[in-house]
């Protein structure tokens, strides 16, 4: 239970923001990990656990903005909270549009950073659920054999099992049997389930 | 005998009269024709002086126009010059308010925090320190208010985009710093790609980026021992972007200052404040170009910026 205690990341070139929001939010009953650089947070071994980033926006080796997009390429789902010491609203719109939860400007009071702080972690549990539930399902297509994976890929393109059978130059029987196998694996009850569970996991007919 | 000598006279007489009388018509006829010549030409050239004096005239007054169309033009270009340089200052200003702004927010930040994770620590356990807390509280809070009301104070004017003639901005800007420019002794020279389309932007903003530019290399020129010149370079960089090259001969700039150049409140001059060339990079910025700067292979340094082509025009 305690390994499901979210955990807030904390980036800020200034030594004692990061301290004082380390203590705020660890007397909230937050994990706080802080960051003096950009750098040192990508360099950071993620854990799968909710978490929330408090970015400051000027960071002395890359722009805060910049680091959004990082996280972003490196598939880290984390939401983020951007501080600012700056009244810059362009910047914070662009953020806000690349996904960010809110935009706070300095000095911020803790009845907003914990507002915040909640719906990101709120977020990022519904992505980890996300995730989990996409996981689970790769694992399952993993069980396929080729053939059902064929068949799977079929289906979801939207073929009749009678065009499947036709196209493979096998029996509709055959094909029948793929079918409900796929569908026994995958633990689907509804074609449409299967379709959904494709769309997850970026499966085309290709 | 007076008888006799009176009947000759009367013939001589009239032989005298005759013959007088046909010399001094003569005599009447050319002096007449003399008044008459002399009169024509009088009139000739009393018509000559006329048209002369209305030319006179004319040209006398085109003279008092121009000089006061000169006298307005120098008093547009006083006005334009201090309008640019006013906003300059006020530019300069603002940042500086908007920089020490952020220095002041950061400890505003840590001690406002510090203070709340030490009432949740308390607990209800002290109310008297719980209660001296809140103070820190408030008054950090009014700290923050000052802030904000200094910066909606200095909120920067929206910015007028237009489409310009890179070329005809950057003539105006020289032509504005003219007098500095003979004052150091400093000739500026242009070479200009005469064949741009029109960029996008806020004509007083770009001034402003040109005229700082300019006024670096003035300072970078400052102690130079050779020729005091300065040139600046339009080109097309591909189809979408102009570049705008200023090249001075002056000092360089020292390797472990390039990284630093464009922050607030460096300078290498001992009254700068920091401000202009982290003003002229947010605006160029802005208008999604790029302003750096590289050392020449022989001496002196080129600032250049890169400014996107207006859409229409692309």
């Amino acid at each position: 239970m305690n390994n499901r205690r979210p955990i807030i990341y904390v980036v800020d070139d200034d030594v004692s923001v990061c301290r004082a929001l380390s203590l705020l939010l660890k007397s909230h009953g937050f994990k706080v990990e802080t960051f003096m650089r950009a750098e040192d947070f990508l360099a950071f071994k993620h854990l799968k656990k909710p978490s929330c980033l408090i970015l400051d926006i000027q960071l002395p080796d890359i722009n805060g903005l910049v680091l959004q997009d990082a996280i972003a390429a490196r598939q880290l789902m984390i939401p983020i909270v951007f501080i600012t010491g700056h009244g810059d609203i362009p910047m914070s719109v662009k953020g806000m549009k690349a996904g960010a939860i809110d935009f706070l400007p300095k000095p911020f009071t803790k009845k907003k950073l914990l507002g915040a702080v909640t719906q990101a972690i709120l977020k990022s549990k519904a992505q980890n659920k996300e995730q989990g539930a996409i996981l689970k399902i790769k694992r399952r297509i993993k069980t396929l054999s080729p053939r059902e994976l064929e068949v799977f890929r079929l289906v979801v393109k939207g073929m009749l099992s009678k065009q499947i059978a036709q196209k493979r130059g096998t029996s509709l029987q055959t094909i029948k049997v793929h079918r409900s196998r796929v569908m026994q694996k995958l633990q689907a009850k509804t074609v449409t389930e299967l379709i959904r569970f494709a769309q997850k996991c970026g499966i085309t007919s290709s | 005998m007076k008888k006799k000598k009176k009947t000759k006279k009367p013939v001589l007489r009239n032989k005298i009269r005759n013959g007088e009388r046909m010399r001094l018509k003569g005599v009447v006829a050319s002096l007449r024709k003399n008044r008459n010549d002399l009169k024509d030409k009088i009139r000739k050239q009393t018509d000559e002086l006329n048209v002369r004096n209305g030319q006179l005239r004319i040209g006398a007054e085109k003279q008092i126009r121009s000089e006061a169309q000169i006298k307005i033009r120098m008093k547009e270009f006083n006005e334009q010059r201090e309008e640019l340089l006013h906003v300059t200052r006020v530019g300069k200003l603002a940042e500086f308010v908007s920089s020490l702004a952020h220095e002041i927010s950061q400890p505003l930040t840590a001690i406002l925090s510090y203070a709340q994770a030490a009432q949740r620590m308390l607990a209800g356990r002290e109310p008297e320190i719980e209660k001296i807390l809140s103070y820190i509280i408030n008054d950090d809070q009014r700290a923050a208010e000052v802030i904000q009301r200094l910066r909606a104070l200095l909120k920067k004017s929206k910015s007028e985009m237009k489409p310009l003639d890179i070329n005809a901005l950057i003539n105006e800007t020289v032509v504005l710093i003219t007098t500095d420019a003979t004052v150091r002794n400093t000739g500026i020279k242009t070479e200009f790609d005469t064949d741009l389309p029109f960029v996008r932007g806020d004509r007083i903003q770009l001034q402003q980026v040109v005229l700082n530019l300019i006024s670096n290399s003035f300072d970078a020129l400052e102690n130079s021992q050779g020729a005091r010149e300065i040139l600046i370079r339009t080109s097309r960089k591909d189809t979408n972007t102009i570049i705008v090259e200023v090249k001075d001969s002056g000092c360089g700039i020292p390797t472990h200052n390039m990284s630093k150049l464009f922050t607030r409140f460096f300078t290498s001059k001992p009254d700068g404040l920091g401000m202009g060339l982290s003003i002229s990079r947010s605006i160029v910025e802005s208008h999604g170009g790029r302003l750096d700067v590289k050392n020449n292979p022989d001496r002196g340094a080129t600032f250049y910026f890169t400014i996107p082509v207006n859409k229409k025009d692309a």
